[in-house]
């Protein structure tokens, strides 16, 4: 892993998901800035920089999109751990997730998400709202915490 | 007595004495001599009469004896039979009669025998005559013996007589010798007598002239003190210095019971016998006392004198001495009078006296001039005034100003002796109350017989015009609360009073002399009026309740009380109704009644004693038995073993604890075994009574024990549905999230696939690709609506007003954005408000007019019409109708089914959700959904919901 800031911390248990994810990032050319990762456990050893994160900077992501349904710890256990965190809860989550389900939504609203998206079923769809969840969060975003959009690179 | 006299006629008297007894001697002497003599010659006398007769008999005998000889004829035997049985008797005298004389003594045993042989000769010879004939009896008598012997007898007689006649001689001699000498005695003796008594004569004569000067003085004296002493009115005695009685007067007699005569010389205590009244123990007679003292004596106070014949009287006396002119004591007088009379006077006197000082009226006396002479305790304590203050004061104090004219009105008739009585007036006390008295007043006479003033009997009477105030008050305090009415002993009405009159309807004058039948209502049995006649005839009273019936006929009841007034035998001779009228209590009574019969419950009056008082004919009904049954039996007997303990203990709690409404249940038996539940709901009441209720709840504990079971099944279903819920749901979302991802990824992918070819892929490469697209892109939407539908179910209703026709706009201009231009004739009829869950109701929309528009694109112009068809229970129908390509109604049913599609997807798309959807939603708002149609005429598509009321509020509002 690379020590270098990434603005975009992906957590997927799907790799498919995943690799589409960094397919439509990829296009506007923000697939460098996204670390991703499997499931919620290896989300919070990210966040808290323990265990194969240990070693890595102190520096944040701007941005957090979170799948729900993940092995061993899902998604709204790794939002609420982050939004009960002061340390953390400055970071932006976003939820992306297949559930259309209404409980979910309202369960991750009640536990502090910035938002909520669910994936499209078209690629061009999903494309785009990564896209736009991305570039808003990651660059357009001002965040008090955590690292300075790098509108540099772009 | 003059003593010389005394002596001279002493001295006269003894010589005239001494020669009496000489004279008084030779006349006895000479006296018996004669006598003597005189028996001698009487003795003489018999003897020779004696010996004449047994010569007699002998020649009698020897007569009869000779005649029956010479004739042989027993008549000529006369003679010897009646002289032969005297014979022997006449010897046997004479021998007594001689007894006396020697002489002769000494002859008559020769007497005897000659006599007897003489006589058995004469036997003899009638003995021959008898059985040898009269020649052997004149032989025998022939023969001489006869005569010798009868001249033996005859010669034996002849010498005694001739004795006896020497003796009668001498003894005549003597006699008259004894005679010659006492006559010349005798009157010398008689001369002396004479002389002497000569001398007496004088001397008495003298002193009797004397004395008869000093007796006339001294009877005129005596006659003098008897009359005196007659005249007193008190008893005297008089005794003399010895103490013995001289003297009573008639009144003394009286009271000693002993005459003058009896009582004179006695000692006076046994005439005058006297007691102390208390004691009974003699009393003292003061005589002696006086004879010792001279001094007057007094009797002891209460003494008593007895008489002879035992009275007794009170007496009062005193003894005085009686002295002569020298002083000396001649004896003492006692004078005493019966106090008997004064005694009961002073009693009377006494009693009277008690009367008027104890008695409670006032007894006052008042002069003619109102000037107050007496006033009695009684007076003091009704009027105040104490006798002191008002003796001798005008009577008028205790008038009051306002009567004051009475007084001369009183006086005036009572100065014309006329007497006042009862007059009922008004007087003051001393204390200024006004009494009401009644006084009664009579003229005070003197001896003379003039009015000198008044007396006057004076009694309070105010507690007396109370009570006849009260008693007026009470009767018309019994006029206003009763009806009363007063029958005589025949029945007769003599007297009504106006509520009488006023419920019967009848005037007075129509009831009176008219019996009770005239309000008879037929009510009652004879035998009911018969038991009440005897009742009050006897002299009872009579109560109970009278259906009567007045006037119009109405009826109407009476509580009465007959009450017997007894006249001064014991007989009723009138009696007294009072009644009430109970008629209201009666209907009230009559309704209850019927209520009770009537009701359904059981209804009863249970006492503490365990049995039923009284019980509805409901119980026959509920429990078979008839109420005589039930009443029979303690109550418990009836109740469930098993519930008795606690009935008993419910019963307690009501009973003795006080438990006000007790509600409870238990089994009672039917008659015919079997066991009712019944629940009851009592109340205390006094006297250890319960009134209660019960109805049968057998039906319905067995009915609430189903559906405890049939809920508790139901609750076990729930539970399991629940489950199975919750696993639909775990299912759903599963399917929401992992069915998709990979029909994403399919997507995902063959755009990348297409992206990478970078057009190097052929025609139908691409195809292919479009098609894995579109297949993916189904299945995605067949997800979505199978999620949508079982959210359908799952999800939580929120109700409120909604107005359908805006919705159903919504809806239409939703569906408008994909309809493009084709044209579509949009009918919305009226639309009622709708109560029901907004968002599902839209989804209900969005199928129903997404399904006309998509069946209906075939036509133009495409019809379709959403409408209200009228109600049914209680719910609106609405529809959506379409011209489009309806249905064959033989799959009517399959409509609604969940992948039930009538149609190929080739001629209309569609997951088959849709309708299944809309059903779910109506049902869930408790309605109904179905369809009508024709192929290629069209479908009309029928659902209900409930109308909106006013009370509810829409959402929108809100």
């Amino acid at each position: 892993m690379m020590d270098s800031l990434k603005r975009i911390l992906l957590v997927d248990d799907s790799p498919r998901d995943t690799e589409l994810a960094l397919a439509a990032l990829e296009e506007h050319h923000l697939a460098n800035e996204v670390v991703a990762l499997g499931d919620g456990a290896e989300a919070l050893d990210y966040l808290y920089r323990r265990g194969a994160y240990a070693g890595r900077s102190t520096s944040q992501p701007a941005v957090i999109l979170l799948d729900l349904k993940m092995p061993r710890v899902d998604g709204l256990e790794v939002l609420r751990t982050i939004k009960n965190d002061p340390a953390l809860k400055k970071i932006p989550v976003v939820v992306m997730t297949s559930s259309r389900e209404e409980s979910d939504q309202i369960r991750s609203y009640q536990l502090g998400t910035n938002a909520y998206v669910v994936k499209p079923l078209k690629f061009q769809e999903f494309v785009d709202a990564v896209m736009r969840v991305g570039v808003f969060w990651a660059l357009l975003n001002q965040s008090p915490s955590g690292s300075v959009p790098n509108l540099g690179k772009h | 007595m003059n003593g010389a006299l005394e002596r001279k006629l002493l001295a006269g008297f003894g010589l005239t004495a001494v020669m009496f007894a000489l004279a008084f001697g030779v006349a006895l002497d000479n006296s018996r001599q004669l006598k003597n003599n005189g028996s001698l010659l009487l003795h003489t006398k018999e003897v020779m009469d004696g010996l004449q007769t047994v010569s007699g008999l002998m020649i009698d005998v020897e007569t009869g004896v000779r005649g029956f000889v010479i004739t042989g004829q027993e008549a000529y035997l006369e003679p010897y039979r009646q002289a032969r049985p005297g014979a022997d008797e006449e010897i046997q005298q004479l021998k007594q009669l001689t007894a006396d004389n020697p002489v002769q003594q000494k002859r008559f045993p020769e007497l005897e025998r000659r006599v007897t042989t003489q006589l058995e000769y004469f036997d003899r010879v009638l003995r021959v005559a008898r059985e040898q004939g009269p020649d052997a009896a004149r032989k025998l008598v022939a023969s001489g013996e006869g005569k010798e012997g009868m001249d033996a007898v005859r010669k034996q007689l002849d010498e005694m007589r001739a004795e006896e006649e020497r003796l009668l001689h001498l003894r005549q001699q003597a006699s008259d010798e004894n005679d010659r000498r006492a006559g010349g005695i005798q009157l010398l003796l008689g001369t002396l007598i004479l002389a002497s008594l000569l001398g007496a004569y004088l001397l008495v004569r003298h002193h009797l002239i004397q004395r008869r000067q000093a007796e006339t003085a001294l009877r005129e004296s005596e006659e003098n003190l008897t009359v005196t002493l007659h005249s007193i009115g008190d008893a005297v005695l008089a005794t003399d210095v010895d103490g013995r009685v001289t003297r009573l007067n008639p009144i003394a007699e009286k009271l000693t019971g002993w005459t003058q005569a009896e009582a004179a010389g006695r000692p006076v205590a046994d005439v005058f016998i006297i007691i102390n009244e208390e004691t009974r123990a003699r009393a003292v007679i003061p005589v002696e006392k006086v004879l010792a003292t001279g001094e007057i004596h007094g009797l002891a106070n209460h003494t008593v004198i007895i008489a002879r014949d035992g009275t007794e009287h009170p007496i009062a006396d005193s003894a005085s001495p009686i002295r002569d002119k020298k002083g000396d004591i001649l004896g003492v007088v006692l004078v005493f009078r019966d106090v008997t009379e004064e005694k009961k006077a002073e009693e009377i006197q006494r009693q009277l006296a008690a009367i008027v000082e104890s008695s409670n009226d006032a007894i006052l006396s008042k002069s003619l001039d109102g000037i107050v002479t007496s006033w009695n305790p009684g007076a003091e304590r009704l009027f105040g005034y104490p006798a002191a203050e008002i003796i001798g004061r005008p009577i008028t104090r205790i008038f009051p100003t306002d009567r004051l004219d009475e007084e001369p009105q009183i006086l005036a008739r009572l100065r014309n002796g006329a007497s006042l009585e009862h007059f009922e007036t008004v007087r003051v006390t001393k204390d200024g109350r006004r009494l009401d008295v009644s006084a009664t007043m009579s003229p005070i006479k003197d001896s003379a017989g003039q009015i000198v003033g008044v007396s006057k009997i004076v009694r309070d009477i105010t507690e007396r015009k109370q009570a006849g105030k009260v008693l007026a008050e009470f009767k018309a305090a019994l006029d206003e609360h009763a009806i009363v009415a007063i029958t005589d002993t025949h029945g007769k009405i003599t007297y009504v009073n106006d509520k009488f009159s006023s419920i019967s309807q009848h005037p007075r004058e129509e009831l009176l002399g008219r019996d009770h039948r005239i309000v008879n209502s037929g009510h009652h049995s004879k035998d009911f009026f018969r038991d009440l006649w005897e009742t009050v005839l006897s002299g009872r009273v009579w109560k109970g309740e009278i259906k009567n019936r007045a006037k119009d006929g109405t009826p109407y009841w009476v509580n009465t009380t007959i009450v017997p007034f007894l006249g001064q035998d014991g007989r009723p001779v009138q009696f007294i109704a009072i009644q009430a009228d109970i008629t209201g209590r009666k209907q009230a009574q009559d309704e209850l009644d019927r209520f009770f019969s009537l009701s359904l419950d059981f209804l009863c009056i249970a006492h503490a004693d365990g049995y039923f008082k009284r019980v509805s004919p409901a119980v026959t009904d509920m429990l078979g038995w008839t109420p005589e049954e039930f009443l029979a039996r303690p109550f418990i007997d009836f109740v469930h073993p098993d519930d008795r303990l606690a009935t008993l203990c419910e019963v307690e709690r009501q009973v003795v604890a006080g438990e006000p409404v007790l509600q409870f249940e238990n089994r009672y038996q039917h008659k015919d075994g079997s066991w009712r539940v019944l629940s009851w709901k009592s109340v205390p009441h006094e006297g250890g009574m319960m009134y209660g209720t019960a109805r049968d709840v057998t039906e319905q504990r067995q009915t609430e024990q189903q559906i405890q079971k049939l809920n508790e099944n139901l609750e076990r279903r729930a539970a399991q549905l629940e489950e199975v819920n919750k696993e639909l749901e775990a299912f759903s979302y599963s399917v929401s999230h992992d069915l998709r991802a990979p029909l994403r990824h399919v997507q995902g992918y063959v755009e990348m696939l297409q992206r990478a070819a970078d057009g190097q892929l052929s025609e139908k490469a691409t195809r292919y690709l479009k098609v894995i697209s579109e297949a993916s892109t189904e299945m995605g939407q067949l997800i979505d609506d199978l999620l949508d539908f079982s959210r359908m179910g799952r999800i939580e209703l929120h109700e409120s007003r909604e107005n359908l026709e805006r919705l159903v706009r919504d809806s239409i201009k939703r569906l408008e954005m994909t309809t493009n231009a084709r044209n579509i004739l949009w009918k919305i009829g009226p639309l009622p408000d709708v109560f029901g869950d907004a968002a599902l109701l839209r989804q209900v929309l969005a199928n129903l007019l997404g399904n006309a528009v998509k069946y209906s694109r075939e036509r133009n112009p495409a019809e379709i019409e959403i409408g209200c068809a009228g109600e049914e229970e209680e719910r609106v129908v609405l529809f959506v109708r379409d011209n489009g390509a309806g249905f064959d109604m033989q799959y009517a049913h399959k409509l609604f089914g969940v992948f039930q599609r009538l149609h190929r997807s080739e001629d209309f798309e569609g997951t088959g959700i849709g309708l299944a959807t809309v059903r779910r939603v109506i049902s869930r708002h408790g309605g109904r959904t179905w369809a009508e149609g024709k192929v290629g005429e069209g479908a009309t598509f029928y659902f209900t919901l409930k109308p909106a009321t006013n009370s509810q509020t829409s959402k929108a509002s809100s």
